[in-house]
């Protein structure tokens, strides 16, 4: 899967090329319930990040353990990153153990801090409570 | 074609890692994903199972 990748913190890379599982075999494996509206991604060093379903189940969502054909680099995310490149980066939890499909929003540790639950960068949506 | 780019943003090389703390570490071995929360069929996969998943092309 090849993607762009946008950080709220104003860069972007171009063209990484992602392997692993998509997003939509999880989906059909766990069969989330029709109430679902959020995705909860965990970090094993305690990062947290919510994603809404609709962009966690776009068909490029993938659950990544090679990038650009080479295990994750520990920086990275090894051995396993949520990539969602049609939201900010920090959507993107690295060291990824845990994912938690809830109906009710429940803000991880940047969204606590003001950045905002849906975080799409074509929309700007880096802050909840400010376009800055 | 012109590369498309968000509103506010401007081309890198290379990703610029941020990390909220320290890293544990992990063996292979003993790491699962954990797929829970409002599913109905929770998962705990080792990494042995979710390399056997069919490649996406």
């Amino acid at each position: 899967m090849k993607a762009d990748f946008h950080c709220v913190t104003r860069w972007s890379v171009p063209d990484l090329r992602w392997e692993g599982v998509l997003a939509r075999t999880i989906i059909e494996l766990c069969r989330p319930k029709e109430e679902v509206r959020w995705v909860l991604a965990y970090g094993r060093e305690g990062y947290s990040t919510n994603v809404p379903y609709g962009y966690f189940a776009q068909e490029d969502t993938i659950l990544a353990h090679k990038l650009n054909g080479k295990p994750l680099p520990p920086e990275n995310g090894w051995p396993l990153r949520l990539v969602v490149p049609s939201l900010y980066a920090w959507k993107s939890a690295k060291y990824l153990v845990r994912l938690e499909f809830t109906r009710e929003k429940r803000q991880g540790y940047w969204e606590e801090r003001g950045y905002h639950d849906v975080g799409d960068p074509w929309k700007e949506e880096r802050r909840w409570d400010s376009r800055a | 074609m012109e590369r498309k780019l968000p509103p506010g943003q401007e081309w890198v090389d290379g990703l610029i890692p941020y990390d909220i703390g320290s890293v544990p570490p992990l063996r292979l071995e003993d790491f699962r994903l954990r797929i829970d929360g409002e599913v109905e069929n929770p998962l705990q996969l080792t990494w042995e199972k979710l390399l056997s998943f069919r490649k996406p092309k």
